[in-house]
Formats: structure tokens, sequence, C-alpha cells
């Protein structure tokens, strides 16, 4: 399958602090991808790398497939940070003004005002008229923000937290616009958010990054057969259980907490589990299965 | 490329303050002019009527004084409107209009984050600056054409047309719209510096006051006088070549001063440029 984007070892530091670890990710075409980390992972910087805003100190960035920077540039749309936007214009006028630099793919160029205007049907805008976008609410903001994004027909959107500042009925929205763009034009996205129950309505590959480093991808569906049980072990001498366990099953299915370990993915193995530690002389005072919650999933990889 | 001036260009001719201070511009340079008007009419009055032992001596400020009574009469040469024309840029107020102008316009994409929307198109910071720049050009020069023909119709208005005409004063006026290209380089690599537009502004207003009264001090404890430094910076470049009266050499150096600057400028701002992050 086509990659729409491809990064190697992609490092960024500021005043000395590494704040994208070398990431090596990998987006294939169709991909909603979500990606998610606390404040300050660096999932906003890395970001504006593959965007072109930030220069990398190391690594590369590969636009589909290797095309050069201008070609992959117009089939790419993006909302980082604060929406970029005209405070003085109308959003028709945003529109109208950067439609002219959002070439497309099918050389798509400056569209007419009958096209705008269906562009800002699609994000809820069609009633603002002369109203200029300083004074827009920040959810009508983050709708034209959009708008601009979808300019060109884009073919990888790169959204940083799309719903931020939309009422429930903004939120559904964009998600169904997602939704559609990904199913009907095959439109990829890579999403970050820190709204889980929100993402995980509408990804389908996840992306973890904890202080610049990119800890685990899963695709949605092996990760919701994945969680949802887990066995929780109470030991004497974890340490030693988990270096005997690492020898049964993957580290990243570990994770010791004190003198619980908890292990994930393998929960129909818990007796051969128990039986080995006793064998090795443990005591095991605890062992129980749960079902966690994704939030719980995630905190866990982001080290809260 | 073509699109991104296409895009400045409509950017440009909503921007307000490509109206306000052309509109700045133009009362500058009617105030200048009722200025020097005012300032004659009173030293007329007061020197009509001298008496020089039993002689009256009748003062007129007619095309036939003399330059040296002129400059007597705080006058740096008689008015009219070629030479209201030639000098209409001399004052720094003038270049600190230019200088507005593309603080506000250059850095505005910047302040406001709108050049985001840009780069992710895959245009190049080369691209990205040289839109600007030509754009900002244009403007300039358009600026300085504007205040050349206020300056005139006041001079021809208010006192004569002039007297000089022809090859010498269009060959003039290129030399000073070169250095008003010297003044866009200068202000756009400032732009690409500070890229902010309060700090672009701050040192676009500070450097066309402060560099010329440096340089002119430096003369003046070097001994230099009038042929120093100060002769070869881009005010020193617009004054050799603000009077019908000058000279090949004035012009020539004034040619050679703007060029250079222009291409500094320029090269200069395009480096800063390259490797900005937004």
């Amino acid at each position: 399958m086509e990659t729409v984007l491809k990064t190697e070892g992609l490092t960024k530091a500021f005043s000395k602090k590494t704040v994208v670890n070398e990431i090596s990710m990998t987006i294939r075409r169709g991909d909603i991808y979500g990606f998610i980390g606390k404040n300050g992972a660096g999932k906003t910087t890395f970001m504006r790398l593959i965007l072109g805003l930030a220069i990398p100190d190391k690594g590369t960035v590969s636009l589909f497939e290797g095309e050069d920077r201008r070609t992959a540039g117009a089939k790419i749309g993006s909302m980082i940070e604060a929406p970029a936007l005209y405070t003085g214009c109308t959003a028709l006028e945003n529109l109208r003004r950067f439609s002219i630099i959002s070439n497309g793919v099918k050389g798509a160029g400056k569209k007419d005002d009958k096209e705008l205007t269906e562009l800002l049907e699609l994000v809820g805008l069609q009633d603002t008229g002369k109203k200029a976008a300083g004074h827009f609410s920040l959810g009508m903001k983050q709708r034209l923000g959009l708008a601009i994004a979808l300019l060109g027909d884009p073919e990888f959107l790169v959204m940083d937290e799309p719903v931020n500042g939309l009422d429930p009925a903004g939120i559904k929205s964009i998600r169904d616009t997602i939704r559609t763009l990904n199913q009907e034009k095959g439109v990829t996205f890579l999403i970050s958010s820190h709204l889980l129950d929100e993402l995980s309505k509408t990804v389908t590959r996840y992306g973890i990054i904890n202080n610049g480093v990119l800890v685990e991808e899963i695709d949605k569906q092996a990760l919701d057969e994945q969680f949802r049980r887990n066995i929780t072990i109470t030991v004497d001498n974890p340490l030693k259980a988990a270096s005997i366990l690492q020898g049964m099953i993957p580290e990243k299915d570990l994770v010791v907490n004190g003198d619980v370990l908890t292990v994930y993915s393998h929960q129909y193995e818990a007796a051969a589990l128990n039986r080995t530690l006793v064998q090795a002389g443990l005591q095991v005072s605890g062992l129980n299965t749960h079902v966690n919650d994704i939030e719980t999933f995630f905190l866990e990889r982001i080290g809260e | 490329m073509k699109n991104l001036i296409s895009f400045e260009i409509r950017k440009l001719f909503q921007a307000r303050v490509l109206y306000v201070c052309a509109g700045v511009l133009v009362l500058l340079v009617l105030m200048f002019a009722g200025i020097n008007k005012l300032q004659e009419v009173v030293v007329e009055e007061a020197m009509s009527g001298l008496a020089v032992g039993d002689e009256t001596i009748a003062i007129s400020t007619s095309d036939d004084m003399p330059d040296s009574l002129a400059a007597l009469m705080g006058m740096s040469s008689r008015h009219s409107g070629v030479n209201d024309m030639l000098q209409a840029l001399t004052n720094v107020y003038i270049v600190i209009v230019f200088a507005a102008f593309v603080a506000v316009f250059f850095c505005g994409d910047y302040g406001n984050g709108t050049i985001k929307n840009v780069f992710t198109k895959g245009y190049t910071r080369t691209e990205v600056f040289f839109s600007k720049y030509l754009v900002c050009l244009a403007v300039s020069l358009c600026y300085a054409l504007l205040a050349m023909l206020t300056g005139f119709l006041c001079g021809f208005l208010m006192w004569d047309v002039g007297k000089e005409w022809g090859g010498k004063v269009a060959l003039l006026v290129l030399l000073q719209l070169l250095t008003v290209a010297g003044y866009n380089a200068l202000f756009c690599f400032l732009a690409a510096v500070f890229k902010r537009v309060g700090s672009t502004l701050a040192m676009s207003l500070a450097l066309p006051i402060a560099l010329p009264l440096i340089l002119t001090l430096i003369d003046l404890f070097a001994g230099l006088g009038s042929g120093g430094t100060s002769q070869y910076w881009l005010a020193g470049c617009i004054s050799l070549v603000s009077s019908v009266q000058a000279t090949a050499a004035d012009m020539t150096r004034c040619a050679i001063c703007s060029g250079l600057y222009c291409i500094l400028f320029t090269v200069g701002g395009w480096f800063f440029h390259r490797k900005r992050e937004v």
C-alpha cells in the first residue's frame, strides 16, 4: 500500500532539549492516524517538521513516496495550533485568498465563489456573511481553519487538535466530515488530540508519543482486541519476576508498578505465568484479571 | 511563484496600510511645500525695505535670485516644480513612510500565523521572500513617484514649473528610484531579520534617522566635512541627486552606492529568511 508519510530518525532540539527524538513513523494511504501524548510530548513539533514549518536537526521526511516538496505540498492541508486566518476579512475572503496558492492535485487552482461557498456550507459557516473572522467564536475559527485546510482537495490532512473549542454538535460534525472524506475520497489523516474517547471513534491507527519518543504504534483493531483484559500479579520480588516473564512475553506487554506486575494481551496464559513464577521460587500473593479502559492503557504508555 | 505574487497582490489592494501610507506621504509633501512657501513669504516681508546706506534694497525670491542669497535666506535652492520634485524624497519623514509600509506588509503574515498556510503548500522560503520583496519594491517605487508628482504639482502651483527639463532630470529621477530600491531592500532585510512588525518597524524608523546623524558626527570629528562617509549612505545618495546642479561624479557615486546597497541588503534578507522557522 502506498505510504503518504514516512519519517526516519526525525529529531529536533530547542535550547539543548530534544523535543522530537528519532521518530520513525509510517502513515499509509487511507489511514486515520491518531497521535496521542501529553502536553509538551512533541506532537505539534513533529507535525511542524513534516509540514516544513520547522527544520529538523536530523532525519528525513518523505511525502507520497519521495515526491518533491512542492508537488507533495499541493496535496496537503493542515491546521496547526491556532487557526491561521486573516482576522480583518470575512470567511469567504479568507478562502478566496488561500485558494490562489492551493493548486490542488488536479490543478484545481483558484476556485470560484460558488465552490468556496459550498466549502463553507460543509463546515457550517454559510451564514457568516460580512462578519470579519476576528469576531468569530473559537469554534467558528476552527471551522474556518478546517475549510482552509480543505482547499485544493488535499489527499493528506494534518490536524492538530481539530475539535478544540467546539461544542458537541460541532465535534460530531468534524468527526463525520473526517469519516466522509476518508471513506468516500480516500483522504489520509494525521490527527493529534487529547480527547481519547473522541479519537477512538475516528482513528484507524494510534501513535503514542512521550518526551519526544514514539513509544508505540498500534492499529485500532489490535488495540481493541488486546487491551480489554489484562492480568495483575502481586509478587514478593517484582524485579526478579519481570526478568523471568520477559523470557515468555514481549517487553511492551509487561509493566511493573511497585510490587505489582501488569501483563497485557496474555490473559489466557494466567495459569502458565503463575506456574512459572512459583517454580522460580517467587511468592505470588495475588493474581487478578481486569478490563481497562483506553485511558488507562494510554496513561500507562505515556508514563502517567 | 506566480501564484504567490497574485496572492500578495490580492492582499495588497485590500490592505489599509497601503492607502494610509499613501495618504500620509501626500500630506507630508503638501505640508513641507506649504511650510516652504510660508517661510519664503515671511522672509520676503522681513527683508523688504532693507536699507544699506542711502540705498533701499528690494528683495525678491524670483528665479533670478542667486543660490547664495537663497542660502542666506535659509532656502536650499529656489523653488519650482522640477526642483521640488527632485527634493521630495530627501526628507527623512518620507523614508519613514516606506519603512512603515514594508514592516507592516512584509511581517503581517508572520505575526498572524497565516504564513503557515503558505509554507505547508510547499512554497520555498526563497519564493516567499522574493514575492513579498517584489511587491514591496513595486509599492515603494509607486510611493516615490507619487511623492515626486505631488512635489512637482506643489512647486508648479506655488512657484513655477522650473527651467531645467530633459534627459538630466529624467536621469536624476531614475537614480532617486534606484536609491528607493536600496531603501526597500534595507527594510525587507530588517523584516527578514526581526520577523515581527513591532521590532522591524522600530529598527526601520530608527535606522534612517540615527545612521545619517552618526555618520555626520564621524565626518565632523574626522574633519571630512561634506565629502565624508555620510555621502555614501542612502540618505546621502539621494541628496546628491536632488538638484539639477548634480555633477556626473555625484550621479555616478549615487548609482554605485545605491546599487551596491540594493544587492547587499537583498542577498542579506534572502540569507536570513531561508532558514526561518514559523
